[in-house]
């Protein structure tokens, strides 16, 4: 009973928070100089049939209300007309979403196994040359950027190797989940990288701390063998750290992916988006922002509700 | 054949190029069924030889001579072959029961897996094996306690589901590091008690470490005194009590029996003018806690009353769970209670409410704390300086230069050497951080010092140190001290009133004098008897 009281609790905070974040956007978009209707009519319409197309969408009414009625349109009516491509919001971006949510998912799983499994190595060889080399590794990937490490792995995987795609979704005769796997790989890697090594960071040093704590010693003192002991013991009080920064660089991810689109042609909505920006289509950015916010919103809520329901001293 | 010995060891720590000699040349021997007591200070290498001798030292230290368990020395077994030692062959129990223990596994899972790492047990055998266990180390309703983690536990039935897990493969030998230094006078007489009965019925050796020897007076067959790493004095415990040949052993017969039998402290100086408002007046506090997830509420205190008078030591004495930690909070304004109210001066300074207690700057500053874990309560990365300037740096406008000036006064004052004001709370030893703690709760002269248990994770000469800072300063500053602990010597040492709690409610206050030769209530009469060492001495 407690426990769904308290997810329906957080579910209803998302409520204030959304709002915030849509007021803003909506505001910035309306603030920033230049004005779409314009740049698009302008050549080849009259002042007076400017005027007409601007109120058929509703941006002659004063900004409170345009606001009420964007908030009900993202309800009622898919997220409101685009104005530059005159087609419900959630039509257009509904499909890209998919997209990026899966190339996002792709990235998450790289980057949980492989951070953990660095971080898990380095940890257990403390000091010793394993752990010296992952380090290095850390460290220098840390400092890459997503265009460049892009890049860079098409031109060796694709074009020296020619092992994994180019880019893009599909290949020309389609083909299957084997197809897409394959298509997702270098943008999932690159995707993840930061996040996997920061990951793999926090692992390690989570490790490091908890192998030399009193009940480690306990353990080893009654014979538990060492390998019991990181598997079990240190691995599930980790865990709970483990989980937190996953969900902290899902966020991180999803932002990120955004540029990986554009390296690797990725239909998702970051093209669209900049697109949006360019164009000042103020309902497409609008409601971009506000799925990317939902969506970040709720895998904050989903970390903070695994993150108790792991510990059993704030299990209700 | 002697059943574990340990022969010529040495320790050496390298650490960036120094190398410290932690153990030089150290001996001694336990045979089955005896219990043979390591005594020493912190610091004098007793654990640290232990932990060498079962290859259970952390980090990169050299172990240069000889451990034999039944003539097999375990310096020179592999890691696989210790490990089938460990656990089965030896058993051991640390101090601390809470770090020791992990704080996300039950606890029938720990004493399970204490099993488990040498035999194969289906579950159900596996439960009822543990179930055994936790009754035979006497936690009671151990059927609904099993699946209970260890912050569910208290300090003593934790060290006594570590006793489970030692003792879970039945071993020959239990060493136990320290196992009732945490714990409060009762809890330890129960712990103490509760090993010399498995011993009895099992026939182990036990190897007990401890810095007391009032403790070990009653537990010991055999005394290893231990200083700087060496060992300075063996002999049967009869003669290490009577007749103890080397000065140290003496210095620490001694501190066993201030502890035990102390010397009184100067009785009040001025008794304070009739109606006159105490500096600090308690009334009527009562506290209710809610528990997550279990019904019901727990009652902390009830109807506690009491006064703190100008310039005097008032001892809060009772087992662990009576409540006086609980008081202390109430008192400095870090919690609230569910009714009553205290006053300084007169002035209502906590009472029933939600949220913090909000206090005026005069207030604020005019209650301290010292806790009991000064390495808790001071930020790691700052300096001693850094640290005690802040209070000053919050609450006064002075200049830096004054500041600083202030600072090394202070660091005098606590009989700390200026060259403390550099370092970090890690690079001092567990006196010298007790001593910065204190240092900032009177560095702005407050008329009241809340000290929690402020000298029981310490050795005990480091603890008569303190309480000797701590009566100095009330001489000279006219501070007053709530003090609160579990140990009635050191209470009746210190203190000029005294108040017995029991179960949240006092049992009885009064004179520190009149309380302990003439106590009233049997709560106290049973705090009074579990002093070890004092039946055999008085």
């Amino acid at each position: 009973m407690g426990t769904v009281k308290h997810i329906l609790w957080r579910l209803l905070n998302i409520v204030p928070v959304l709002f915030v974040v849509s007021a803003l956007t909506f505001l910035v978009g309306r603030l920033t100089p230049g004005d779409p209707i314009e740049a698009q009519f302008a050549r080849d319409h009259t002042p007076e049939q400017i005027e007409a197309i601007r109120a058929s969408y509703g941006l002659n009414l004063p900004l409170w209300e345009q606001y009420v009625k964007w908030v009900r349109d993202l309800f009622t009516a898919g997220g409101g007309m685009s104005i530059v491509q005159n087609q419900p919001v959630f039509d257009i971006l509904g499909p890209n979403f998919v997209n990026t949510l899966i190339l996002t998912a792709a990235g998450v799983v790289i980057c949980a196994v492989f951070g953990v499994l660095i971080g898990v190595i380095a940890g257990t060889a403390h000091h010793r040359l394993p752990d010296r080399l992952a380090m290095l590794l850390v460290q220098a990937g840390s400092n890459l950027s997503v265009y460049w490490f892009g890049l860079i792995l098409i031109w060796i995987f694709s074009l020296q190797l020619g092992w994994l795609p180019v880019g893009g979704m599909e290949s020309r005769n389609g083909g299957g989940l084997g197809d897409l796997l394959a298509h997702l790989v270098l943008p999932g890697v690159s995707a993840a990288l930061i996040s996997m090594l920061v990951l793999a960071r926090f692992t390690r040093l989570g490790i490091i701390q908890e192998s030399h704590s009193d009940y480690v010693r306990t353990f080893t003192s009654q014979g538990v063998p060492r390998r019991r002991i990181l598997g079990k013991h240190i691995g599930r009080n980790i865990l709970p750290a483990v989980v937190n920064i996953i969900g902290l660089e899902i966020g991180t991810l999803i932002t990120g992916v955004i540029f990986v689109e554009s390296v690797f042609n990725w239909p998702g909505i970051g093209t669209q988006l900049v697109n949006a920006v360019n164009g000042k289509d103020y309902t497409l950015i609008q409601g971009g922002v506000v799925l990317v916010a939902l969506c970040y919103l709720l895998v904050n809520l989903v970390t903070d509700l695994a993150v108790d329901a792991l510990n059993p001293r704030l299990r209700r | 054949m002697a059943l574990f010995s340990v022969e010529d060891l040495s320790v050496t720590f390298r650490r960036r190029g120094h190398t410290t000699t932690a153990v030089r040349g150290v001996s001694f021997a336990v045979d089955p069924g005896r219990t043979l007591a390591l005594v020493g200070e912190s610091g004098s290498g007793k654990s640290v030889s232990l932990l060498a001798a079962t290859g259970l030292l952390p980090g990169r230290a050299t172990v240069r001579g000889a451990a034999r368990y039944r003539g097999t020395d375990l310096t020179r077994l592999s890691p696989s072959r210790l490990r089938r030692i460990r656990g089965r062959r030896i058993g051991f129990v640390f101090q601390d029961p809470l770090s020791n223990l992990h704080p996300l596994r039950t606890i029938g899972a720990q004493i399970g897996e204490a099993i488990t790492a040498h035999e194969r047990v289906g579950r159900a055998a596996l439960r009822r094996r543990v179930l055994d266990l936790l009754g035979e180390v006497g936690i009671r309703d151990a059927g609904r306690r099993i699946d209970d983690y260890p912050n569910h536990f208290s300090g003593g039935m934790r060290q006594r589901a570590m006793i489970a897990m030692a003792i879970a493969l039945n071993p020959d030998l239990i060493v136990a590091d320290e196992p009732t230094t945490a714990l409060d006078v009762t809890v330890q007489a129960s712990i103490l008690k509760l090993l010399r009965r498995l011993q009895e019925s099992h026939g182990t050796a036990l190897i007990f470490v401890s810095h007391d020897l009032a403790v070990v007076s009653e537990i010991a067959d055999d005394v290893v005194v231990m200083r700087d790493g060496e060992v300075v004095e063996t002999a049967p415990v009869e003669r290490i009590t009577t007749d103890p040949r080397h000065e140290y052993t003496r210095e620490l017969l001694d501190a066993a029996r201030r502890g035990a039998a102390p010397t009184r402290a100067p009785e009040v100086p001025a008794p304070p003018a009739a109606g006159k408002a105490p500096l600090l007046r308690a009334t009527a506090l009562h506290m209710t806690y809610r528990r997550p997830g279990r019904k019901g509420a727990v009652t902390a205190l009830t109807d506690v009353s009491f006064d703190v008078r100008e310039g005097e030591i008032v001892g809060l004495v009772g087992e662990s769970g009576s409540g006086k930690s609980t008081i202390g909070r109430i008192v400095a304004g870090l919690a609230r209670p569910t009714a009553g109210s205290v006053a300084l001066r007169g002035e209502v300074c906590n009472e029933p409410g939600r949220g913090p207690v909000r206090l005026g700057r005069s207030l604020r500053t005019a209650i301290q704390v010292v806790f009991q874990d000064p390495y808790g309560s001071l930020n790691p990365r700052r300096t001693v300086a850094a640290t005690l300037a802040d209070p000053f740096v919050v609450n006064t406008d002075l200049p830096a230069a004054e500041i600083r000036a202030r600072v090394e006064e202070l660091v005098r004052r606590v009989e700390l050497p200026a060259s403390v004001l550099g370092r970090y709370p890690a690079q001092l030893s567990g006196g010298q951080r007790q001593r910065v703690a204190i240092a900032r709760a009177v560095a702005l002269r407050p008329s009241l010092v809340v000290a929690d248990e402020p000298v029981s994770a310490l050795d005990i000469t480091t603890q008569a140190q303190i309480v000797a800072l701590i009566r100095r300063l009330r001489a000279e500053l006219g501070t007053s001290f709530l003090f609160i602990s579990h140990d009635l010597g050191m209470v009746a040492g210190l203190c000029d009133r005294v108040v017995v709690l029991n179960r949240g409610r006092i049992v009885e206050q009064g004179p520190v004098g009149r309380v302990f030769d003439d106590p009233r209530d049997p709560c106290t009469r049973e705090l009074l008897d579990s002093i070890p060492g004092r039946v055999a001495r008085v």
